[in-house]
């Protein structure tokens, strides 16, 4: 028997196949330019996306399963693919800058964030357990490589091989879970393991593989306490790496987390959902406590990453329509202030000034009001301050929970996110209130001007006019 | 229409622009804002003619704030009350303007003081041509406002703040409870529209509310609870204080808002709702009662006030109570009239007491003047012109405002009579303390300081013009309620306002008929105008006969057992004359006398007692300024003795009364102490040290302690991971 692969699994995989052929175009591309000489490498990539993006955008309401249900497109899948591509937007507009200036300016840079895409649109697409793997390796791997970029610095390799160590770590968690499930269950697939347990009784075995995935799938999202590596590894990798790592895995470790709790797991959601309430009262706790006391500002954001995917995961306990819809809408807006926000700290790095610190903040709106302003936007987006997108977000996420009945975690999470406005804040107070120890020299070019003014122009309308975004949004939420 | 708008609008439109750009005025304010305000006036006088000719105006402009059923409008309602406020406002707000270019002049706030005083005659216009609650209620708490920011206009002086707080705070607790009344009248009407309002008035007369467990008859309490926003506001007895303490402001400022205007606003307001107060003779009689003891409170304390201002100050306090007084027995043409000729006089007063401040480098203190006749010629006789109203001598404005009062007060039953007997003991009183403030000023001896007789000068023109212009006007504008001959004027032109359809309809006549014993007996009075009055006024009027006032033989029927203040209508009464009788004459005294004239409620008997009760208030109050002569027109010792043999009362009256102290004792002590205690332990041991401090630290540390783990190992990050999952695990399958 000749295995034949249809029309429609090409159809449904085109875009993963475009951005996949791309990331080895710029491969090859890469041997024919100069070594200082790389930019025609970013607006191809950047062609790239927009093609897939393009193909993408035919099949936005298409529901097409293929390759034996291992794979399926969906508005699901395609709401997570859109943001994949802004993000990968966003993330090559502001970085060229940096890694010239860090001399890190290789063609590879390309090829990884392409793979990396390749690898989430892979996870938010999978139907199986064997694809989820294959998307999350794929990410994974490729970022490991990433965070130790700066070859040349301890930081980075160092974070490059702490990030290895305890990601293979966690992988193996989560196969160990995914066999326990396959040997409980009998299949792989995701609708078939839903099936399986809706109709057999309580399994411990099956609630044992269950948490062993949970884990994993809390490790690839930085939830606490499986959060560790995060701060280190966002610290040590080179500041746009840390950006994207922060926003795009992570949306798609929960985009495959909500897939497979929901469409897999469904009938042991009394059982995931007390764990992950505690992991996400945990993971909001860690992320707003410990952000407080730290002096690097990349450290920082590394906390209030871990913080913001706590909030997240309240949706995620949730697990209903409201709920799921709640997270996605959380994870776009998350992604994009949290881009702009990196941005700017990107802006700040030049040749004598890292940028990192909080105190390099010091006096910015004194001397570039524009730069100050729009970080003063970004961090009261990301403490929840209205009339922002993050407010949007925050309180889709608390009425969720209260709409459930989840009244006392929404409370957690809104006396949390309290405190968390206090770093945030603080922030601020340096920028504005505190004198300037010297001339601050941007490093800015029309690419990071555009995507810094996309981000905040993002921020705000959504902050006023929410409605497309959640009409959107609602149109995409998993079926129940 | 346009026009109407236009009245409040000006004065608005000179704030907005000489508050907004006051530094570039350099105390050129009086530019914009005195022609403004004159133009003002011109409307208002436009106003006036327009409604003598019966166009009263009553139009919505927009929506305002419409919140499902409640839908209160912006709108314009002027009719002859509304029309009478406006020229009044407008008038001393227009001379009040031209003299403080002299008064003010060179004052560092001279242009903020100008923003204010436009910004205040806007509120007020806006208060008084309101059509329903919720925009008379904007006007009332702007006009608070602004009395505050002009209060304290010298805000360095720490008596300017405190007098300025006081008003401030003692108007909020008077405005809370005319802010409950207007909730109330929401709840029980539906309607914050005036028209609609008092159209519903008789559909409700029997209904009530719970208030601390009493059932209370809802019109009283909706009575009682506006007025208790007029006791504030007009600085009737309980919340009276403030008033005299205002005078901290600059003098143009009690001219304009602490005599003319702002403190009439309750009786205004109290005339405008005559309907509801109508409905609840105890409502009434707390008025008539209230404004009495005002009456009576203030001027017991002006006989001994040393300084100019206050002793100004507590004759408005005596008068306001006059006037609520007059609103108490339903006389509202008569209140609103005193209310007209006071504050032309009252205006003049402050001013010529401004004036004498003025030449006298500041000095307020009346034992330190003396012989400032041949210093300030003008100013001497527009004072002793203002006096003279106030005094209520013929042929000046109080004389015939405050004894219609007096004679209104006489015609309703005992308790009339009563306060008839309070008016006419306060009107000796008013002649004696006004003229001992007069001689001791321009007579007396002469106890200036060398320094200040010096320069005692007469003020400049744009001052004295002013003060002639209201002496002329106190002179002239008590003839518009002339008493003698034909119809009283200013009752005729007020009559279609205090018996419009809506004042007195059969319904609520049906229900004046059990009224409670006390009244009916208080009221009754039927050898005096009423009884021998009554067939007149049923058959002789035609002139006032209204289309609503035919009423219908059932109205007719129970007409005979109405005894009502004023008018008795006997049973002959009710049919021989056809069953016309107007409900009006029936319910309001004032309505009936004013409406059918002399013949009717001035029968020839009663013209005879009227003219008898004005003599002997005209010797009383001569008497009263007798008094004064011997005692301050020259040195005299016979003050002091009599001071000394009455010490308890001398005291208690320099003093207030104590009420000043008895406040601090009661409010102010307490409040600050336990404000006191709720900042040291509340704020800063619970909330500011143990909860956010408490808060930050505990946070702080955790986040210190929690940074610890994090320490850079692999093997540690490995080994959490771990026990994360043997946790999980094992206290999933645990528990």
């Amino acid at each position: 028997m000749t295995p034949t692969i249809p029309m429609s699994s090409v159809v449904a995989l085109l875009p993963e196949m475009i951005v996949a052929g791309f990331a080895c175009l710029v491969l090859m591309f890469d041997l024919l330019l100069p070594r200082d000489k790389k930019d025609p490498l970013a607006w191809f990539s950047l062609a790239g996306v927009a093609l897939a993006a393009f193909a993408t955008w035919r099949i936005k309401y298409a529901e097409i399963s293929a390759f034996a249900d291992t794979f399926v497109v969906d508005p699901y899948s395609n709401f997570f693919k859109f943001i994949f591509y802004v993000i990968v937007l966003l993330v090559i507009l502001l970085s060229r800058a940096y890694l010239k200036q860090d001399r890190i300016h290789l063609g590879e840079y390309y090829h990884f964030v392409l793979l990396v895409l390749t690898g989430m649109m892979v996870m938010v697409s999978a139907t199986d357990l064997i694809t989820v793997y294959m998307g999350l390796e794929l990410v994974s791997v490729t970022l490991y490589i990433m965070a130790a970029l700066k070859r040349y610095e301890s930081r980075s390799t160092e974070a490059g091989l702490k990030y290895f160590i305890l990601g293979s770590f966690s992988s193996a968690v989560l196969l160990y879970g995914m066999s326990i499930v396959y040997g409980v269950a009998g299949t792989t697939n995701l609708q078939g393991i839903g099936a399986y347990l809706n109709g057999a009784g309580p399994n411990p075995a099956a609630t044992a593989g269950l948490i062993m995935m949970v884990v994993g799938l809390a490790f690839k999202v930085a939830a606490a306490p499986f959060h560790m590596w995060a701060p280190d590894v966002y610290e040590g990798s080179p500041t746009p790496i840390t950006a994207f790592m922060s926003v795009g895995p992570k949306a798609a470790a929960f985009a495959v987390t909500l897939r497979v709790l929901i469409e897999a797991f469904g009938g042991l959601k009394s059982d995931w959902e007390v764990i992950l309430t505690v992991v996400a009262v945990l993971t909001m706790f860690v992320g707003a406590v410990i952000a407080m006391v730290q002096t690097s500002l990349k450290r920082m954001l590394a906390y209030s990453s871990i913080g913001h995917a706590g909030y997240a995961l309240i949706g995620v306990v949730v697990g209903d329509a409201l709920g799921t819809f709640s997270v996605m809408y959380y994870l776009a807006v998350y992604a994009v202030m949290n881009l702009g926000a990196f941005g700017v700290m990107i802006m700040l790095r030049n040749a004598g000034l890292m940028g990192e610190e909080i105190d390099d903040l010091k006096g910015l709106s004194k001397n570039h009001p524009w730069a100050a302003l729009f970080m003063l936007i970004f961090m009261f987006s990301l403490a929840g301050i209205p009339p922002t997108a993050g407010f949007i977000a925050k309180f889709y996420i608390f009425m969720s929970a209260v709409n459930a009945g989840y009244i006392w975690l929404a409370v957690v999470g809104a006396l949390l996110a309290a405190v968390s406005a206090f770093y945030y804040i603080r922030v601020i107070v340096v920028m504005y209130f505190q004198e300037p120890d010297g001339e601050h020299v941007l490093t800015l070019n029309a690419g990071m001007k555009a995507a810094l003014v996309f981000s905040v122009l993002f921020v705000l309308l959504l902050g006023v006019y929410p409605e497309p975004l959640v009409n959107y949004t609602q149109s995409a939420i998993l079926n129940f | 229409m346009v026009t109407y708008a236009l009245i409040p609008l000006l004065p608005l439109v000179s704030f907005i622009v000489v508050g907004l750009f006051q530094k570039w005025f350099r105390n050129q304010a009086h530019l914009i804002c005195v022609p403004m305000v004159f133009l003002s006036f011109a409307l208002s006088l436009t106003a006036l003619f327009d409604v003598a000719q019966g166009n009263t105006v009553n139009v919505d402009f927009f929506e305002w704030i419409p919140v499902g059923s409640f839908n209160p409008t912006f709108g314009v309602m002027v009719d002859q009350l509304t029309a009478s406020m406006l020229v009044l406002v407008t008038l001393v707000s227009s001379l009040v303007h031209l003299y403080t270019v002299g008064y003010m002049h060179g004052d560092k706030g001279y242009d903020r003081f100008f923003a204010y005083i436009s910004l205040f005659t806007f509120s007020m216009l806006v208060l008084v041509t309101s059509n329903n609650f919720l925009q008379l209620f904007f006007g009332w708490e702007a006009v608070g406002l602004c009395s505050y920011l002009l209060i304290v206009h010298w805000y360095e002086r720490k008596a300017s703040c405190n007098a300025s707080l006081k008003a401030f705070i003692q108007n909020r607790v008077g405005d809370f409870g005319f802010a409950i009344g207007i909730f109330l009248i929401w709840v029980t009407f539906d309607s914050v529209d005036y028209q609609t309002v008092f159209a519903a008035v008789p559909e409700h007369l029997d209904e009530s509310v719970s208030f601390l467990g009493w059932e209370v008859n809802v019109m009283t309490m909706i009575a009682l609870l506006l007025f208790v926003g007029a006791v504030g506001k007009s600085a009737q007895f309980l919340l009276h204080s403030w008033l005299p303490d205002a005078m901290e402001g600059p003098t143009p400022i009690s001219a304009l808002i602490h005599a003319a205007t702002m403190v009439t606003a309750g009786i205004f307001m109290v005339s405008r709702c005559h309907p509801i107060f109508n409905a609840s003779e105890v409502a009434m009689m707390t008025v008539a009662i209230v404004g009495g003891f005002t009456a009576l409170f203030g001027a017991t304390i002006a006989l001994t006030q040393n300084d100019i201002k206050k002793v100004v100050a507590y004759s408005t306090m005596s008068q306001l109570g006059y006037m609520v007084m007059a609103c108490g027995i339903g006389a509202y043409a008569a209140g609103m009239f005193h209310l007209l000729t006071h504050g032309v006089f009252k205006a003049l007063l402050f001013l010529a007491a401004g004036s004498v401040i003025h030449a006298l480098a500041g000095e307020q203190d009346i034992r330190r003047m003396g012989q400032a006749k041949r210093h300030m010629p003008t100013t001497y006789w527009t004072m002793l012109w203002g006096s003279l109203a106030l005094a209520g001598i013929f042929p000046f404005a109080g004389f015939f405002s405050k004894d219609e009062i007096l004679w209104q007060a006489w015609n309703t039953g005992m308790m009339g009579k009563g306060l008839w007997l309070v008016g006419i003991i306060v009107a000796f009183m008013t002649a004696f303390y006004t003229f001992r403030v007069f001689f001791l000023v321009f007579y007396g001896a002469d106890n200036m300081d060398h320094e200040v007789r010096h320069h005692a000068h007469e003020s400049p023109k744009v001052i004295t013009i002013p003060l002639v212009t209201l002496a002329i006007g106190s002179l002239l504008v008590g003839w518009l309620g002339q008493p003698f001959w034909g119809k009283n004027p200013v009752h005729e032109y007020m009559s279609p306002v205090f018996q419009s359809a809506v004042s007195g309809t059969p319904a609520l006549q049906a229900h004046a008929t059990p009224l409670p014993d006390l009244v009916t007996a208080a009221f009754a009075d039927d050898d005096g105008h009423g009884a021998p009055a009554a067939p007149e006024a049923a058959l002789g009027a035609e002139a006032a006969v209204t289309p609503d006032a035919v009423a219908t033989p059932e109205v007719a029927m129970s007409a005979e057992a109405v005894v009502t203040p004023g008018a008795v209508v006997t049973p002959e009464a009710a049919v021989s004359a056809e069953a016309v009788v107007t409900p009006e004459a029936a319910a309001h005294p004032v309505a009936a006398a004013a409406a059918h004239g002399e013949e009717a409620g001035h029968g020839g008997h009663d013209k005879g007692a009227e003219f008898a009760l004005m003599a002997l208030s005209m010797l009383v109050a001569v008497s009263g300024i007798w008094m004064a002569h011997r005692w301050y027109g020259r040195p005299s010792q016979a003050p002091s003795r009599l001071a000394a043999a009455y010490q308890t009362l001398y005291q208690g009256s320099l003093n207030k009364w104590y009420w000043d102290e008895l406040y601090d004792a009661i409010f102010t002590r307490p409040t600050l102490r336990l404000a006191n205690r709720m900042w040291r332990v509340a704020d800063d041991i619970i909330i500011d040290k143990v909860l956010v401090d408490g808060v930050a630290i505990t946070t702080r540390i955790t986040g210190e302690i929690l940074k610890f783990f994090q320490t850079g190992r692999v093997q540690h990050y490995a080994m959490v991971m771990s026990l994360g999952i043997f946790v999980i695990v094992g206290g999933f399958f645990l528990f």
